[in-house]
C-alpha cells in the first residue's frame, strides 16, 4: 500500500498533494491491473472517473468520422486520462487499451464529488494539476490548429470595440443564474461587491489574445465566442451562452491568454476582475476552491471544442 | 423544435437512416437525445429523396405526412425499397396545444414545383407572427403566392428562393450567398419590429447533387423573461463522412477513410455513440457536393 502511495506521489498529477493527502486519495480510489490489449476505457461509453497509469503503457486509439481505428498516442507511467469525467458524465472520446500488463489508479467521480464537501483542499490540489496539464494541451492543439488555419481561406477578424460601459450589480437580478447557486449568500454578496456589470451593444472584445490579467465573465445575456487568432487569420471554436463563466487561463498558469474572446452582439456580463480573483486565491480559500471548480469545468469544455475544430480543419476546405 | 438529416453519397436504403440505427431519425421523433427542450417531435414527417436509378431521376421522391412516422407502414415499406443517393428528411416538432397547426402543408422539406431546391429547417423564428408580412415584401411574387402553410419555415423558404439568381441551376457559392441574404433580411425586419429574442435558424437544403446546412442562431443568448432554462441552448448540428454508412461490427456507423463517398449531416447523430461524429460549430455553414462518386466538403464561418 505504501509503495503505491509513494508511486502516486511521484507523478505530476499528485504534485500539489502531500503524503497524507496522497494516502487518502489512494484509499478512495482503486488500483486496477490490466492484461495486454484489455480496454481500460472504450470510446462511446460514458466515463465515470479519472485513470492514471502507474506501471506499463496504454495505447490511445480513436475512431472518428469514417476512420478505421487509428492509434493516437502511447501513454506511459504518470500519464492520465478521463479527467473531464471527474466533473460530469460524458462519452469517452477514445479507447485506451493496456499495452502489455498495465497497472492504473482509478478515482471515481463519486469520490471526487465527495471531496468538495469533506476535503475541498485535496480536490483543489488535484484539480489544479489537472487543469495546468490540460492548458498545456490547449497550447499544443492551438499551435496545430493555427498551422492548419494558415492553409485555409479564412479571414482575420479584428474587433476594435471593447466593453462600452459598466454598471453596478443588482444582486436580485442574479437569481436566475444557477451557476451562482454554488456560492453561499455571503460569498455571493462578497463577489457582487467586487464585481460590476459590463455592457456591449455590438460584437466587442472581452479578452484579447496575449492579454495578461484578464477578468472572468459570467454571461447574463447574449453570447461569447472563443477564437484562435494568428496574424492574418482567425476562427471561432466555441460559443457560450448565458449562465457560463468564461475564465481567464492566466489566473491558473500566470501566462498571457491563449485565445481571444468577444461578444456575439449586444451582451450583459458580470465582470469579476482579475485582481479580486487573485486576492481570493490567496486570502479566501473556501471561496477560491469553488471558483476553481468552475474554472476546471470550463477548461475541460474548451478542450472538447478544440478537438472538434482540429478535426474540421483537417477535413474541410474553407471558403 | 424538430430534427432533420441530410445524406449525400453512395446510394443507401432509406431504412438505414430513418429506422435502423439506435437513434435513427424516426426514433428521434419520440426520443431525441440532444434537444435543448424536453419535447418530442410529433408534428409530421417529410422527405425528399433522389435516386438516379428511378424514372426521371432529376425529380426526387417526395413524401410528406402529418402522421407519426413510427406508425406509418407505408413509410416503412418505402424505406425498405428506396435507395437514395441524396436525402433530406425531417420530423417536425410542435408546441403541445390545440392552436399548433399539424397538417401536410406544414411538413418539411418544402420544394415548390419548377424549383430544384428542397428546404427544411430546425429551429424557431421568434416574433414570426409580427414580422411575416414584412418578410413577404422581400419575396418575389412567384414565390410569395405559393405559400400554403402557416410555418415560419415555408416563409423563409420563399424568401430564400427570392434571393437566388433567376436560373435553373445554382452553384454552391450562389446558394451560400442566398442563405446569407435571407438571414440579413430576417435580421433587418426583426430589428424594425424590435424583435430581439434568440431564434435558431438551422437550414437543410439540397438540389440532389449538392447539400447545404448551416448552424446559426439570431440573437443567441437573449430570451424572454421567465423562459425556462431547458428551452435555452444552441440547436445542435453534427456530421460524419467516410466510404460508406451501414451496419458494421454490431453498430451503425460510417466506415472507411481512404475515399469520401458519403456524408450525413444531422441535427444529432443517428447512434447513441456520437464520438465518431464531428459537431458543426455555431455560426458556420457546411456544404458537400458529389463529383465522380467522391464527396467534397466545404465550410465557412458566419458572422453572428
Amino acid at each position: 500500500m505504501q509503495d503505491i502511495s509513494e508511486n502516486l506521489q511521484k507523478t505530476k498529477l499528485f504534485r500539489y498533494l502531500n503524503k497524507e493527502q496522497t494516502s487518502l486519495l489512494h484509499s478512495l480510489g482503486q488500483i486496477r491491473e490490466h492484461a495486454g490489449e484489455e480496454a481500460i476505457v472504450r470510446q462511446g461509453k460514458v466515463g465515470d472517473g479519472l485513470h492514471l497509469i502507474l506501471k506499463g503503457k496504454a495505447n490511445v486509439a480513436l475512431r472518428v468520422l469514417g476512420d478505421d481505428t487509428i492509434s493516437l498516442a502511447v501513454l506511459k507511467e504518470g500519464n492520465f486520462f478521463g479527467e473531464p469525467n471527474l466533473l460530469t458524465a460524458l462519452q469517452t472520446t477514445a479507447t485506451v487499451s493496456a499495452y502489455g500488463h498495465t497497472t492504473s489508479f482509478f478515482l471515481p467521480r463519486t469520490c471526487f464529488d465527495a471531496l468538495s464537501t469533506n476535503m475541498p483542499d485535496i480536490r483543489y490540489a488535484l484539480s489544479r494539476a489537472l487543469v495546468e496539464d490540460v492548458i498545456k494541451r490547449h497550447e499544443l492543439i492551438e499551435d496545430d490548429i493555427s498551422k492548419l488555419l494558415a492553409k485555409q481561406r479564412v479571414s482575420h477578424i479584428s474587433l476594435k470595440k471593447g466593453i462600452e460601459n459598466h454598471t453596478k450589480v443588482d444582486i436580485k437580478k442574479l437569481q436566475p443564474y444557477s451557476l451562482l447557486q454554488k456560492f453561499s449568500s455571503n460569498q455571493l454578496k462578497e463577489i457582487v461587491s467586487n464585481s460590476r456589470i459590463a455592457h456591449t451593444s455590438e460584437a466587442s472584445v472581452l479578452m484579447g489574445h496575449r492579454q495578461a490579467n484578464a477578468s472572468a465573465f459570467l454571461i447574463l445575456s447574449g453570447a461569447v465566442m472563443a477564437n484562435i487568432t494568428t496574424k492574418t487569420k482567425s476562427t471561432h471554436f466555441a460559443v457560450y451562452a448565458p449562465n457560463t463563466l468564461v475564465c481567464p487561463t492566466s489566473l491558473v498558469d500566470g501566462k498571457n491568454e491563449l485565445f481571444n474572446y468577444n461578444t456575439c452582439g449586444h451582451a450583459e456580463l458580470l465582470e469579476i476582475p482579475y485582481e479580486y480573483l487573485k486576492w481570493v486565491s490567496q486570502n479566501d480559500l473556501p471561496l477560491w476552491y469553488k471558483f476553481f471548480d468552475l474554472f476546471a469545468y470550463y477548461i475541460f469544455d474548451l478542450q472538447k471544442h478544440l478537438n472538434g475544430t482540429f478535426a474540421r480543419f483537417k477535413n474541410e476546405i474553407f471558403f | 423544435m424538430c430534427r432533420a438529416l441530410i445524406y449525400l453519397g453512395t446510394p443507401i436504403l432509406l431504412e438505414d437512416l430513418l429506422y435502423k440505427p439506435d437513434s435513427s431519425l424516426v426514433i428521434q421523433s419520440y426520443n431525441p437525445k440532444l434537444m435543448t427542450e424536453v419535447r418530442q417531435n410529433l408534428g409530421g414527417f417529410g422527405m425528399v429523396a433522389w435516386d438516379d436509378a428511378s424514372h426521371n431521376s432529376g425529380m426526387p421522391y417526395l413524401y410528406r405526412t402529418h402522421l407519426l412516422p413510427f406508425y406509418d407502414q407505408n413509410l416503412v415499406n418505402l424505406s425498405q425499397k428506396i435507395k437514395a443517393k441524396c436525402l433530406i428528411a425531417h420530423i417536425r416538432g410542435v408546441d403541445y396545444h390545440s392552436k399548433a397547426a399539424v397538417s401536410n402543408e406544414n411538413v418539411h422539406p418544402f420544394q415548390y414545383d419548377n424549383t430544384n431546391l428542397a428546404f427544411a429547417h430546425n429551429g424557431d423564428l421568434a416574433g414570426f407572427e409580427k414580422i411575416r408580412f414584412d418578410l413577404a415584401t422581400y419575396m418575389k411574387p412567384e414565390f410569395r403566392i405559393r405559400i400554403h402553410g402557416t410555418t415560419d419555415t415555408e416563409w423563409m423558404y420563399a424568401l430564400f428562393l427570392s434571393m437566388l439568381p433567376s436560373q435553373e441551376q445554382h452553384s454552391e457559392e450562389e446558394i451560400h450567398e442566398a442563405i446569407c441574404k435571407t438571414l440579413d433580411v430576417i435580421r433587418t425586419v426583426r430589428k424594425k419590429h424590435k424583435v430581439f429574442y434568440s431564434s435558431s435558424l438551422n437550414f437543410f437544403i439540397s438540389d440532389g447533387d449538392i447539400v447545404f446546412a448551416n448552424r446559426f442562431t439570431l440573437d443567441y443568448g437573449h430570451y424572454p423573461p421567465n423562459e425556462p432554462d431547458t428551452l435555452r441552448g444552441y440547436t445542435s448540428l453534427w456530421y460524419t463522412f467516410g466510404e460508406e454508412y451501414g451496419f458494421f461490427e454490431n453498430e451503425y456507423r460510417m466506415r472507411g477513410w481512404k475515399k469520401r463517398n458519403s456524408i450525413i449531416i444531422a441535427s444529432e447523430p443517428l447512434t447513441s455513440d456520437y464520438t465518431s461524429w464531428v459537431e458543426v460549430p455555431e455560426y458556420s455553414f457546411i456544404s458537400a457536393s458529389l463529383k465522380k462518386g467522391e464527396v467534397s466538403i466545404k465550410s465557412s464561418n458566419m458572422d453572428p
